[in-house]
């Protein structure tokens, strides 16, 4: 019995080494499969590093990735699996969500000027949601339908919602208008 | 070899370790998560967010975790919590981020540890557990660490790069996430580059939590995470973290508060020398 625990263990460290191998885990299904692709990566590095980088490619796909294709069985119905890569980085680019109502705005991201629903709009689940959309990951229409009817909810005499999403090179600089949806009364359709 | 080898590992899993440290774990979990829930039940997001069915839900979860802090049948609790939590990441994928899945492991792991033997209201008092269900936890940890730390540095190299503006100052001022002001700050520049420095030596020398100085690393990494929540709106990822590290942690805080209290009973009067 005491073996058959400690096994258990062993078994779970080795597989949840797999599953998030570091490095390996962001790597693609069809890094360096192509002869094509590999020459790109001979003519910008050393002779040693391709070789490397091609066994680790190959190792990926031929034996780690058909163990984690098997755990997601198990992984899903629980919500376990994993991305790895926590705390990623964020953009170069200066990216902002801005909310105006009838001309005016109301809400603009890291603007305590410009805060209505910031809590909101700042929570952890709905964070990604803004983010997705302004780096236009996402349309950006759920997000956009959702802002106004939280403004139709806190302004009832509000007859125009407009969501833009900017971006700058650096923070202070000239933003520009990257995503512009907004909807008017009485239809409250979310357009471009 | 393998033998001996074998031996020593199914010692170090079985080892009696203080049952008060998985206690902390389950009730830090159950804390953070339930201040997470009750975040967005105050925001009132549950019928946009999650969905009119998902009320239900919500409520369960918030009773399991109520239930798993206070070490009532807390493995079932904790069973239930996770697949609560599950459905409500699967309803809403958006909001479901790698610390939700990372947290529903670590729940997993305290619910089958044992970990009712201490500060719980129902359940057989036991001082002593086996170690494997906080040796799973460090490895978590660890193993969460080190990945993103190879995941920062494979993104972008600039982490460790004395050129051009921090990776960290883009971090804590990008106005999506970050809460520090881009423009007061922008003159603080060495700051930001020392702090990300710091951050990748934390995340890359994350094995070092399983060493001998797990303790010293892990007051790194508190540190680490502890200004992650101060300078973003990070939330539960800093906070869940946070909530691993009694694994690290609490067996030197409580070994040095059963010292301390060892120390402050009065001393036992010396027997009377006979004759």
């Amino acid at each position: 019995m005491r073996d058959l625990l400690a096994g258990i263990v062993l078994l779970v460290c080795a597989l949840m080494f797999v599953l998030a191998t570091p490095g390996l885990d962001v790597m693609p299904d069809r890094t360096l499969a192509s002869v094509r692709e590999r020459n790109a990566l001979g003519r910008h590095q050393p002779q040693w590093w391709v070789w490397f980088a091609v066994r680790a490619a190959e190792g990926n796909r031929g034996l780690r990735l058909p163990v984690t294709r098997a755990l997601k069985v198990v992984e899903r119905p629980l919500g376990l699996e994993q991305d790895w890569t926590a705390f990623s980085e964020p953009t170069r680019i200066v990216r902002r969500l801005e909310v105006a109502v009838d001309g005016d705005l109301v809400y603009r991201s890291g603007d305590s000027e410009y805060a209505w629903r910031r809590s909101t709009l700042r929570n952890r689940r709905v964070l990604p949601v803004v983010s997705d959309a302004c780096q236009r990951r996402t349309e950006g229409h759920w997000l956009a339908a959702w802002l106004v009817a939280l403004v139709r909810k806190d302004l009832p005499d509000a007859r125009r919602v407009e969501i833009r999403c900017t971006r700058a090179d650096f923070p202070g600089d000239e933003s520009e208008p990257t995503l512009v949806l907004a909807a008017e009364a009485p239809a409250w359709q979310v357009q471009p | 070899m393998t033998a001996r080898w074998w031996a020593r590992w199914v010692a170090s899993c079985l080892a009696p370790t203080d049952a008060r440290v998985l206690a902390a774990v389950r009730i830090a979990l159950c804390l953070v998560l339930a201040l997470d829930i009750l975040d967005v039940l105050r925001l009132g997001l549950v019928d946009s967010l999650l969905g009119d069915d998902a009320w239900p839900v919500v409520v369960g979860l918030l009773g399991a975790l109520a239930l798993a802090g206070l070490g009532v049948l807390p493995g079932p609790a904790l069973v239930a919590a996770v697949v609560a939590s599950a459905w409500l990441g699967a309803h809403f994928p958006a909001g479901d981020r790698a610390i939700d899945r990372l947290l529903r492991t670590a729940m997993l792991v305290v619910a089958l540890g044992g970990s009712a033997s201490r500060w719980s209201l129902v359940g057989r008092r036991r001082d002593a557990i086996p170690a494997w269900p906080t040796m799973l936890l460090a490895f978590l940890v660890a193993l969460a660490c080190l990945d993103a730390g190879v995941a920062r540095l494979m993104d972008d190299p600039g982490w460790l790069g004395g050129r051009g503006e921090p990776a960290m100052y883009r971090l804590a001022c990008d106005p999506l996430i970050g809460r520090l002001d881009p423009v007061a700050w922008q003159h603080r520049m060495p700051l930001f580059r020392v702090g990300g420095w710091l951050l990748v030596a934390f995340e890359l020398g994350a094995p070092l939590l399983l060493t001998r100085w797990s303790r010293w690393w892990a007051l790194f990494g508190v540190a680490v995470h502890l200004a992650a929540a101060l300078v973003t709106d990070a939330g539960l990822m800093a906070w869940g973290m946070l909530a691993l590290y009694p694994v690290f942690l609490a067996p030197w805080v409580l070994g040095q508060a059963g010292a301390a209290a060892t120390t402050s009973e009065p001393a036992t009067p010396p027997r009377d020398r006979a004759g």
